[in-house]
Order: C-alpha cells, then structure tokens, then sequence
C-alpha cells in the first residue's frame, strides 16, 4: 500500500483540483457517455497517485494527464469494440430503484436557428463518435480543448504533419455530418 | 499553389498554423477560388461549433467517490489478501490448519528417517551379495554387465542412425 506524506497528499489534491475537471471533460468528449467517462477519468487520476512520487516537475503534465486518458480510451475501445448506446427514452434507475425518464430538449420549431443547447451538443457528440478514434482525438484536443498542433502532437505522439492531416479530414467528415446545423451562408 | 495542395491546407491556414510562404500562397489561391472559399467558410463553421460546446461538468461527488476509492487498502495479495484477513479475525481456524500442516509435512519425514535407519542397520553387504548372485546365474539380467557387453558393438537403436563404419 502506497503511503504518502502529507505534503505529497497535497500535491494529489491541487493535481484533482486544477486538472480533474479538464480530464473529465476530455473523456467525455472522448467516450460519448457518462459512465466511460467517470471510469476513464478515475482510472487515470488512480495512475497518478500510484506514478506521483515518479513524476518528473519539470515535464509537460497536462499532456501526460491527456495521454493517460487517450491511452486508457484506446484499452477500453480494445476491451470493449462495441460502443455503449444510452436510449434517450428508456428509464434511467436512480439510487433508491425508482425509475426517472429523461428530458430531451425539443429541437424546437426552427431547425435554421443556432441553438446551442443539450440537441446540438448531442448531435456535435454523435458525429464526433461516429470518427475514427485517430481523427476524434485530433479534433477534440483541437477543436473543443483548443491545443496547437504542436501540443497534439507531443500528446498523441505523432508528428505534427499527421495532426494537420488528421485534424483537416475530420473537420471535412464533421462537416458532413453537421450540415444541417450549419448556419446560412451568405458569403459569395 | 495548386488547387489541391490549397485545398489540404485550408484547415492549417484557418488554425494558423502555415509558415509565411505557405500561407500566402494559400492566400493567393483562395483569391481566384470559390470552391476553397466555401471550403474554408465550412470548416471554420466546424471549428467554431465544436470551440463553442460547454465544458462537460463532471457529475456531483465524483472526485469524493475517487478519493475514497484511492482510501482504500490495495488489494495487493488479491483474493489471497482477503484470504488473510479472514484468518486474522479467526485465529482458532489458523492454529488448527497450522498444525494439520505441520503433521501432514513432518510424519511422512519422520517416516522416511526410520526407514533409513532400518536400512542402514541391514547393512550394504546385502545388496552386494544380492547383486553379485544374480550376475552369476544371469549375465544378461544385470544391465551393468549388459552395458559393458554391448558398449564396443555397433549396436543402434530403432530410429536412430547407425554410426558409419565402412568408411562410406
């Protein structure tokens, strides 16, 4: 059993504090759902309590903290290829057994108007899933976390030409894909 | 800069992310092309949608439930630790398989020992006079003897190669 100082205890707790946040977001944008995402982000702060004391200070943590998620994403992927579909209309079970259905947002009577709610979220998160794990993670780290490409690359651990070549085809399938929630050009 | 070596640079370009040369060059195509024109609208429109979806907030009580999770002992030992466990809370239990271990290792030494020591007392001459007698009356049955015969003939098992002989 490990057992640390308290100081080292410390540093664990402002660790959690300033990245478990940022760590969760990633895996659920990653993962598509809740449960993989509380799994992936708990296995990966799990390894850096056992990893603290060979932490290097002067290394690139948060991209450590992301690889960590990335690589955990790939084993759960490999252990399980299907992956987990939540019906929006079946009932969800809550502590005590008593079952609560869920509120699905209206897509509402204007399909042109941008609504940045829980339906375009859902529909960004679909087509996000639907990528290969390569190009999602590329477009994730870019696109909702808002790394460079340099730091995708030391992230992924792959050169920065295949970020940006990844990085483009996703963007061309999501666009694909989100057609429909594009707002109304008016450019020439 | 040709149409598709723009065409494959337009999400670098809108990230920013081409040297001087290469994104003039970009520059200079998107000027005289519609097609990346509306190419490069379309995929800022991608950036920008995903750039603007909320920060997923992690469930209520999911650090707390991490925490403790880190509280709890390693099961190191696995199924063996609880196994441990189980025998600290017991110790009557322990101290009956104890001694059940212990009987069931020393006896059957102890036994071997005695045999030992009746053999001893029997004496080796036995075994000499037994083994001399046998070779007397039967050569062919004593395989040392055997094997002293047949050790110089070319004699080969079943399967194996005959040592060659004749020079061949």
């Amino acid at each position: 059993m490990l057992q640390y100082q308290p100081h080292e205890i410390e540093a664990f707790e402002a660790l959690v504090e300033r990245y478990g946040r940022r760590i969760y977001a990633l895996a659920y944008r990653m993962a598509g759902n809740d449960a993989d995402a509380k799994d992936l982000t708990q296995e990966a702060l799990i390894r850096v309590y056992r990893a603290l004391r060979r932490i290097d200070p002067a290394a690139n943590l948060e991209s450590w903290l992301y690889r960590i998620v990335t690589n955990l994403h790939i084993d759960l992927l490999r252990r399980r290829p299907k992956a987990r579909v939540e019906s929006l209309d079946a009932p969800l079970l809550t502590a005590k057994g008593d079952e609560v259905t869920r509120e699905v947002e209206d897509p509402g009577p204007h399909p042109e108007e941008v609504v940045v709610g829980a339906q375009l979220d859902a529909d960004i998160q679909r087509a996000l899933l639907a990528l290969s794990f390569d190009l999602r993670v590329v477009v994730v780290l870019s696109d909702v976390e808002g790394r460079s490409y340099e730091e995708i690359a030391e992230m992924v651990r792959i050169p920065v030409g295949t970020v940006k070549s990844r990085l483009h085809r996703a963007r061309r399938i999501l666009q694909a894909h989100l057609a429909h929630r594009m707002p109304r050009r008016d450019d020439p | 800069m040709t149409h598709l070596a723009a065409s494959q640079r337009l999400s670098a370009y809108l990230d920013g992310e081409l040297g001087t040369a290469e994104r003039r060059a970009v520059e200079t195509h998107l000027r005289t092309c519609p097609v990346c024109r509306r190419d490069l609208a379309e995929l800022e429109q991608v950036k920008t949608l995903l750039g603007a979806l909320p920060e997923v907030e992690p469930p209520a009580g999911l650090f707390a439930d991490i925490r403790r999770e880190l509280e709890r002992p390693t099961p190191v030992l696995g199924p063996l630790g609880g196994w441990l466990r189980g025998a600290f809370r017991r110790p009557a239990v322990v101290a009956a398989a104890a001694l059940l271990a212990v009987l069931l290792i020393a006896l059957p030494l102890a036994k071997g020992r005695i045999d030992r020591l009746q053999a001893a007392n029997v004496g080796a001459d036995v075994y000499v006079r037994e083994h001399a007698l046998l070779s007397a009356t039967d050569p062919f049955a004593d395989r040392a003897y055997l094997g002293l015969l047949i050790g110089d003939a070319n004699v080969a098992l079943v399967g194996q190669r005959r040592a060659p002989e004749d020079g061949r």
